[in-house]
């Protein structure tokens, strides 16, 4: 996979996205030859302390994610921050400062901080959670799955035991040229701007 | 001609019993449809063909022109069609192409007796002319398993 993603930096901007929870060992040296490249590793931290990210992210999230980032950093791998949140306007200014506070003391700077809106899809939406968002709030990010090519890292949700299929492109994966050109085709004509108004990123 | 009604018809052609064993897959709804999709769902009752063509939407663009002349008018009746697909479906025991043709088949013209030799041959003398015998015969050559592996 790293060698992979490393080809894949060679011709555009990668985000590869993990919740951060098993970068030790074999694979943080697998990991290395992502060193310098246009890679950005994306990494949820939904808040400053242990207790309340746990408890949506899992038990010991935490802990695991403040001591992957620095050893991503360290082997010159890059890293964003997601944090996500029921409503991003909302959160309480002096535990937002904190949880920046935090991320830049993992050396995470401002500008690989994205905090957006959880998504009404897949768990949150069989939870009532989040936000309603179609294709067109979601920015175009060609992404590649066992199940097919998909319009957004968003779109391979599971509701109801059955794969959500409104942001699939195609079924064909390979060669990469067919979902690609599918998707410039679909998301061509779009009004632009249109898919920064909910800031999910 | 001992013609059924439809209701009758569709009763009897769905049992159980007739079943065939090949799956049947779930249609695509419209809050489900893929992007590619989407734009064949801009009008109420989208046919069965996209909905089911659908979990493939690359396919849609390719396939449904081809189906649109096929099934659309030309040198040969849509009686004659319906025969020869119905009888296709039924040689490759595909359990959705036999309920949409017997439907379909019904509506362009063939009698419901026919209809039950088309899906399972049991019936086939008394159903048939010497004519309609041969176009089973050319179903049974392009719709058969050795036909198409060959």
């Amino acid at each position: 996979m790293p060698d992979l993603i490393a080809k894949l930096a060679g011709i555009l901007p990668v985000v590869v996205l993990s919740n951060g929870t098993l970068f030790t060992g074999r694979r943080l040296a697998a990991i290395e030859v992502l060193a310098g490249l246009d890679v950005k590793i994306q990494i949820s931290l939904d808040h400053p302390d242990p207790d309340p990210n746990d408890e949506m992210r899992g038990p010991e999230n935490f802990a695991k994610v403040i001591a992957a980032i620095p050893e991503l950093l360290a082997r010159g791998v890059g890293v964003r921050i997601a944090t996500t949140l029921e409503d991003p306007e909302a959160i309480d200014s002096r535990e937002r400062a904190r949880l920046c506070a935090l991320h830049r003391s993992l050396g995470v700077g401002d500008e690989d901080h994205v905090v957006r809106p959880i998504v009404r899809r897949g768990r949150a939406e069989s939870n009532d959670l989040g936000v309603m968002a179609g294709f067109d709030d979601l920015e175009p990010e060609l992404t590649i799955t066992a199940d097919g090519a998909f319009a957004s890292p968003f779109g391979p949700t599971i509701h109801s035991g059955r794969l959500d299929t409104d942001l699939l492109v195609t079924r064909t994966t390979a060669p990469l040229s067919v979902p690609a050109a599918a998707l410039a085709r679909i998301a061509g004509p779009r009004e632009g701007g249109r898919d920064s108004r909910l800031g999910i990123r | 001609m001992n013609r059924c009604e439809p209701a009758e018809v569709e009763d009897h052609m769905t049992s159980p019993a007739r079943v065939r064993s090949s799956s049947l897959i779930p249609l695509v709804k419209r809050s489900q449809a893929p992007l590619l999709a989407a734009p064949h769902y801009a009008h109420t009752g989208t046919s069965p063909i996209v909905t089911s063509l659908a979990h493939v939407p690359e396919a849609l663009d390719v396939t449904l022109p081809f189906v649109s002349v096929v099934l659309g008018p030309s040198a040969i009746d849509g009686r004659t069609k319906e025969l020869v697909i119905l009888r296709t479906s039924g040689l490759l025991e595909c359990r959705y192409c036999i309920q949409t043709h017997s439907a379909a088949a019904l509506d362009r013209g063939v009698t419901a007796t026919e209809v039950r030799a088309l899906r399972d041959g049991t019936t086939w003398e008394t159903a048939f002319t010497s004519r309609a015998r041969r176009v089973n015969s050319a179903s049974r050559r392009s719709g058969s398993p050795e036909a198409s592996r060959s």
